[in-house]
């Protein structure tokens, strides 16, 4: 029997807070375990994810999804337990890191892709493909710092993209561009989804979108795992359970300064309802 | 500490591309938006050296007490200067590197023990420029190469790795602590007045003085490269030197590799 392609042993990420850096220091130099000040991120998760399975991680803000994507990607470390993956993992959680603004889309495209571990003749290959599928024409060689919102990120997926990944993360996605490249986007990753050989974790608020991706879904609470089946069933749970719990919060305190009842589900709207 | 260190060493060769091309980019960085561009790697260094060598010779007039050299006394400075130029950028400049690639820490997986050597190669490439430049200057002024500059390429790696693991231990505490980073700032002054660049080590009596010399690691590769091209003398032939700098450079290394294993976890999350 195949191992699994993710797994996550009892992993639990907890941030420290400290009032000033004479704690921390403190803290590092003494190794006090036991801090007063912490905040969950994510508590006992125990995940197995398959090659070639798509999931859908589902949870409101503050629910642990983006922690659970940067661990899987290991931008972070768990506090206790452990992040085993079985294959490259390709991240799609802030598409415009790495890039240096005062330098052209150019140059930063052969920076990220030179750091991806491609040659300089399947950079020199691709480079067109990524310029067409970014949609940015002349402006690839202007500096990043002079495109508009949307834009940076449409290169930084394209970059990412190019190539079949192992693993795909992403989380919150597709809040870049246009209609159009929306589109392409979610093509390009419809393609992934379909491809045996690729295992994609997709993180968001967006039960319309988490079924049109996955066949399996996890819904976090409060750092937990509170629902881990089929993706119709996820989204139910998520829709009948975790929702009203939200709405409630918002109905209960109308009075505060809560601009968007979105930003407390999670997930940014704007134009999803076009993509769905 | 031995597995961090194996750790260190993997990830280097593994992503030695990305390291190359990542410092190219830094130094990049350091020119962007100056129309003069490299030059300034020259420029500054050279109005360093001319200041240096007018208060020198024409203020101090120090160049009537130098003997034992197999240079001018302007070549001697520069021997001296050069390899200063590189660890004086590297004892702030290393400090801050992760600070500098914050980002890098936070928003992706590669792997942090390579972000000192970025920036240790970044600076690096700038004093080959230099370096190359001063032994271009030898035989200009009529003092041709001498067998002792093939140990030069060892005092090189030497500051190399020293100066790598400098960046690791200090850039960690420079994280957790910015009066850290302040104090470093501040004896970055100290250590240029302190390890004999403006004046000659072996005319020193005091004992303090002279034990201060051996423990300091920048009097040890600016001697080295004084040795090879004014001395005259083997990296061997002064023993207690090297096994001063070795064991204070093992220190460096037990230190920084302790730190970044117990931190490196906690880096995303503190930086």
């Amino acid at each position: 029997m195949k191992k699994p392609i993710i797994e996550l042993r009892d992993v639990s990420k907890e941030f420290k807070i400290f009032n000033n850096n004479r704690d921390r220091m403190f803290n590092l130099v003494f190794r006090v375990r036991k801090i007063k000040n912490t905040r969950k991120g994510v508590d006992n998760l125990n995940i197995k994810i398959n090659k070639g399975e798509n999931v859908a991680i589902l949870g409101a803000s503050g629910a642990g999804r983006s922690v659970t994507a940067k661990l899987i990607a290991g931008y972070i470390y768990p506090t206790t337990g452990k992040v085993i993956t079985r294959g490259k993992v390709t991240a799609l959680l802030d598409l415009r890191s790495g890039f240096v603004m005062d330098f052209t889309g150019r140059y930063n495209l052969r920076t990220q892709a030179s750091i991806l571990g491609w040659s300089r003749a399947e950079i020199e290959e691709a480079e067109q493909s990524i310029i067409d599928f970014a949609d940015l024409g002349e402006k690839i060689d202007k500096p990043i710092r002079n495109y508009e919102k949307g834009e940076p990120g449409r290169l930084g997926f394209a970059i990412q993209t190019y190539r079949k990944p192992e693993v795909l993360v992403i989380d919150n996605p597709l809040s870049v561009g246009t209609y159009r490249f929306r589109q392409k986007c979610l093509a390009r990753i419809e393609e992934f989804r379909d491809d045996p050989e690729v295992t994609l974790v997709f993180c968001t608020a967006m039960p319309q979108l988490a079924k049109r991706m996955c066949q399996r879904g996890i819904v976090l609470d409060a750092g937990e795992i509170v629902y881990d089946g089929p993706i119709d069933d996820a989204c139910a749970f998520f829709r009948g359970t975790i929702l009203p719990k939200i709405m409630g919060k918002i109905e209960a305190t109308v009075e505060e300064d809560i601009e968007d009842p979105i930003d407390e589900i999670g997930g940014d709207a704007d134009g999803f309802d076009d993509i769905l | 500490m031995f597995k961090t260190l194996k750790k260190i060493i993997s990830d280097h060769i593994e992503y030695k591309t990305q390291i190359l091309r990542l410092a190219k980019v830094d130094k990049d960085r350091a020119f962007k938006g100056s129309d003069l561009g490299w030059v300034w790697a020259l420029f500054k260094p050279a109005m360093r050296i001319a200041v240096y060598y007018f208060a020198m010779v024409v203020g101090f007039r120090a160049s009537k007490s130098m003997t034992g050299i197999h240079c001018s006394y302007f070549l001697w400075l520069v021997a001296g200067l050069v390899p200063w130029f590189y660890m004086s950028g590297m004892i702030t400049g290393g400090a801050m590197c992760f600070r500098k690639y914050r980002g890098m820490i936070q928003k992706t997986a590669f792997p942090k023990n390579t972000i000192p050597t970025i920036v240790t190669l970044s600076n690096f490439k700038i004093h080959i420029v230099v370096f190359a430049c001063m032994l271009i200057m030898f035989p200009i002024m009529g003092y041709m190469p001498s067998i002792y500059w093939v140990q030069l390429p060892v005092y090189v790696i030497l500051m190399l790795v020293f100066t790598y693991f400098w960046s690791l231990a200090t850039g960690l505490l420079s994280i957790v602590s910015e009066d850290f980073l302040n104090v470093l700032r501040t004896l970055s002054a100290a250590v240029f007045w302190m390890s004999a660049i403006l004046f000659d080590k072996g005319s020193i009596e005091n004992p303090i003085a002279v034990a201060f010399f051996r423990l300091n690691p920048v009097t040890f590769i600016v001697y080295g490269y004084r040795n090879s091209l004014c001395y005259h003398q083997w990296i061997f032939e002064d023993m207690t030197s090297l096994i001063y700098f070795l064991s204070v450079m093992l220190v460096m290394i037990v230190v920084s590799t302790k730190l970044y294993s117990g931190l490196r976890k906690q880096l995303p999350d503190i930086v």
